[in-house]
């Protein structure tokens, strides 16, 4: 198999114990078996617990060094993690630096706001915006980095970044504490997995601690990397709640529009979304809505159709006056209502248990190599009304193009958490997705003291296989619990499950862990490299020793004290009213 | 009369004065020095380097071309590494007319833009070395010593000079420190020190003597307005 998120799932209840109450959990067996998963369930609680004291006592502020060629001004998933990561790091007191390429002009030292420094160094991204890979040449300028910004800790982002894995190389070599995060799902079988796991296996033989965003992420990073999956923590993703907010007025309920924003690849499903598309379309035709009955009082309730409204006498004279009409063939649903209905209210209530049509419209935001099919679709089935192509849409617009819909469709085939969906139920959309990945974790609530999981009831996303009749069935689903839905309600409910000041202070913990781990020496540390395989061992131990000899030879070449820490610089505060505070320098500039 | 600072690290040494017989100029020099230590290792290398190609060309037949080849990569070695053709680079403040930049090259240099080069006699370029190393050079006037360098001069008027600044540069295999002045109808920065790159400790100075001067400058021009 190809992926963990297709292994056979098992629901374990554990009994009563003293400070954890019953409560059901349900995981994946997986080649480690349940043993673990649910020994990690354990000890995340019981870490929780442990955290809490910590966090008490840890008051160390750390110097923190972001490494990834996936930064700002590129906009994606792992660029807004180590963003909001990084401003609510500086938050809490830490000292956070970023390092990447260059963007095209963008090159050096710029700083971001909250003074977010973020050195864009002069390495130009090769393919796909990574760096080139050099083994040794990132070598001097992440010393240098390291030694003028007095760096405690180095954290790596992304498997995929050649600048991260070079980054935590040279950093262990110096005898840093580095973590690394995953934000990704990889298979096992194809060449380019098989090269890119090895990597991977080579980084992390040697790192402090790693974060992944999800447990199903997790899973396929410890079967991936051969780390002990006591060293990873899980820490879920969040969403910016202030920027993702429900419009103001929803859209009409004369029709459903349903939202698709992603890259339209074949990962991300853009081929599940030929097959689905035409067939919602065709279940959800242009319909009217007949209420009928025999008093004259009548709910107001119009689609945009039109209502058809005829006083009967009897049901009878109703049924045979319809057939003469010639509807039924046209599925149009009919209420007969014998009984006096008086209250306006009623009407209205009953409507949302009737199986209602409407005109069903789709919005589909992103570019890729999939999005000639999605336009050949459309002109085979004729839906140019029906289904709308925005290209690519810019994230700064991605809420406005949100909030013009009602549900959010997410396809992806795979996904490690997927911080689509958070931000569609933070605008306040009913969500639906395949169940993939981490998906179904993205849903979890975590209650005030962060000591359990529960699983959210179905009012905030429908899952569904990842085939075109389950997801059908899903988007029909969704469709009809969509009047029960308050997208402000959502919008409340996301705000308080999901935010990055959460994040911070669980990966503060993490950092703690990796700062208390022990120094080991080069000898000590050669080991560990020595088990990834049998050639592969070798050759990653000589490619240790040169790394060791050559930032020796830097150390001779040009010292330590030569290389001048940069001055911290504090910006004013302007918070709420507060005075601006004159701009600080550190004392030694005076 | 004589007004000095000096700050000293490993590559650079720093001294500042005021020049006689008017006291509000301010000279900022900034000095290369020379490592011992480094050339000996350096010099020692490509002797080594040398001979042992000498000796495979004797003993084993080797071609001439070996023997050559290393001489070229010796020679260029010894460019890259020792050959700095800056002796000092100096910033002399005028007040109410502007900022001079001065590089000076070592006289057997062949700096840019040269029209003419003077090569002294070998004991004059020994006793050049020895007094360089044993760093008597401390003012102006004791360049004396070193008559024959090129100096390329460039002057910016007070009213161009709208801010000196300080910026980290990056470049692919280090970070540097760099100041540089912004100056009016000019689309790019101004680098004060063209050839050097001496540490933040020595151009805060020269960076907050720009600054003064600026400001009484700007301060100034806002009375006569007003």
């Amino acid at each position: 198999m190809d992926f963990v998120d297709d292994c056979p799932t098992l629901k374990i209840v554990l009994g009563f114990q003293p400070f954890l109450p019953l409560f059901v959990l349900e995981c994946q067996i997986c080649p480690y078996g349940v043993k673990t998963v649910v020994q990690d369930y354990l000890r995340l609680s019981c870490d929780r617990i442990e955290a809490r004291n910590w966090t008490s006592m840890a008051n160390e502020k750390h110097r923190i060094l972001m490494v990834s060629d996936f930064f700002y001004p590129n906009f994606g998933g792992v660029e807004n993690h180590i963003y909001y990561l990084s401003q609510c790091l500086l938050k809490l007191g830490h000292k956070v630096v970023v390092m990447t390429h260059a963007y095209g002009n963008r090159s050096g030292v710029r700083y971001m706001t909250g003074g977010l420094k973020v050195y864009y160094v002069p390495w130009r991204p090769f393919v796909m915006q990574n760096t080139l890979p050099t083994f040794y040449g990132t070598l001097p300028i992440i010393r240098t980095i390291l030694i003028r910004e007095k760096i405690s800790l180095v954290h790596g982002h992304q498997a995929f970044s050649t600048l991260c894995h070079e980054a935590l190389m040279h950093a262990r070599t110096m005898g840093y504490k580095v973590i690394f995060t995953d934000h990704s799902l990889y298979g096992f079988a194809d060449v380019g997995s098989i090269h890119m796991n090895k990597v991977l296996q080579f980084t992390l033989a040697d790192v402090s601690q790693a974060i992944c965003v999800s447990h199903t992420s997790k899973e396929n990073t410890v079967l991936r990397s051969g780390l002990p999956p006591e060293k990873v923590f899980v820490i879920p993703n969040a969403v910016d709640t202030a920027m993702f907010k429900p419009a103001p007025v929803r859209p009409g309920n004369n029709e459903i529009i349903i939202v698709v924003i992603s890259r339209l690849v074949y990962r991300k499903g853009a081929d599940l979304l030929v097959e689905v598309i035409p067939e919602v379309c065709r279940c959800y035709p242009n319909v009217r809505i007949i209420f009928a009955s025999s008093d004259l009082f009548h709910g107001v309730f119009c689609n945009g159709n039109g209502m058809y409204i005829k006083p009967m006498c009897s049901g009878y004279d109703l049924i045979v006056f319809l057939f003469s009409l010639n509807i039924l063939n046209r599925k149009v649903l009919y209420v007969w209502l014998n009984l006096m209905i008086w209250h306006f209210k009623l009407l209205c209530t009953l409507q949302s248990h009737l199986e209602t049509h409407f005109k069903v419209r789709f919005i589909v935001g992103g570019d890729g190599p999939k999005r000639v099919r999605l336009e050949e679709m459309r002109e085979k089935h004729s839906l140019q009304d029906r289904v709308e192509m925005l290209g690519a849409v810019p994230h700064a617009h991605v809420r406005s193009v949100l909030i013009s819909g009602h549900i959010f469709l997410n396809s992806s085939l795979t996904e490690a958490f997927c911080i689509a969906i958070l931000e569609a139920a933070s605008c306040g959309l009913l969500t639906v997705s395949t169940r993939v990945g981490g998906v179904p974790e993205a849903c979890i609530m975590r209650c005030p003291l962060y000591l359990f999981n529960f699983v959210l009831p179905d009012d905030m996303i429908v899952l569904a296989e990842p085939d075109p009749v389950d997801m059908v069935l899903a988007i029909r689903k969704a469709i009809s619990i969509l009047p029960k839905i308050d997208p402000q309600v959502m919008h409340d409910r996301m705000k308080k499950l999901y935010h990055w000041q959460d994040v911070a202070k669980r990966t503060e913990i993490v950092y703690d862990r990796a700062l208390k781990c022990s120094n080991q020496n080069l000898l000590e540390r050669l080991s560990r490299y020595l088990s990834c395989g049998a050639w592969a061992g070798k050759l990653f131990c000589l490619v240790m020793i040169i790394d060791y000899l050559l930032w020796r030879l830097l150390e001779l070449w040009k010292p330590a004290e030569d290389i001048e820490e940069v001055p911290d610089i504090i910006l004013p505060h302007h918070q709420d009213g507060e005075k601006l505070q004159d701009f600080k320098e550190d004392q030694s500039l005076r | 009369m004589v007004d000095e600072n000096s700050i000293v690290n490993r590559r650079y040494t720093y001294t500042h004065e005021c020049k006689w017989p008017i006291e509000a100029i301010d000279i900022h020099h900034i000095f290369v020095r020379r490592s011992r230590a480094k050339r000996f290792f350096i010099y020692l290398s490509v002797i080594i380097v040398l001979s042992k190609s000498l000796f495979l060309l004797l003993s084993k037949d080797q071609s001439i071309p070996v023997l050559l080849w290393s001489f070229i990569l010796s020679g260029f070695f010894i460019k890259l590494l020792l050959w700095k053709p800056v002796e000092k680079e100096t910033v002399i403040i005028m007040p109410a007319l502007g900022v001079q930049l001065e590089t000076h090259y070592l006289s057997f240099s062949l700096g840019p833009e040269t029209d003419s080069v003077v090569f002294l006699p070998h004991a004059n370029m020994i006793n050049l070395a020895l007094a360089f190393e044993a760093n008597v050079v401390e003012t102006a006037e004791d360049l004396d010593l070193f008559p024959f360098g090129r100096i390329i001069r460039q002057f910016f008027p007070l009213d161009k000079i709208l801010r000196p600044v300080l910026l980290e540069c990056v470049t692919p295999i280090t970070c540097y420190w760099s100041l540089s002045l912004v100056v009016r109808d000019e689309g790019e920065l101004m680098l004060v020190f063209q050839e050097l790159r001496p540490p933040v400790k020595m151009l805060v100075p020269i960076w907050k003597a720009l600054c003064a001067n600026i400001d009484d400058e700007k301060g100034l021009d806002t009375d006569d307005g007003s």
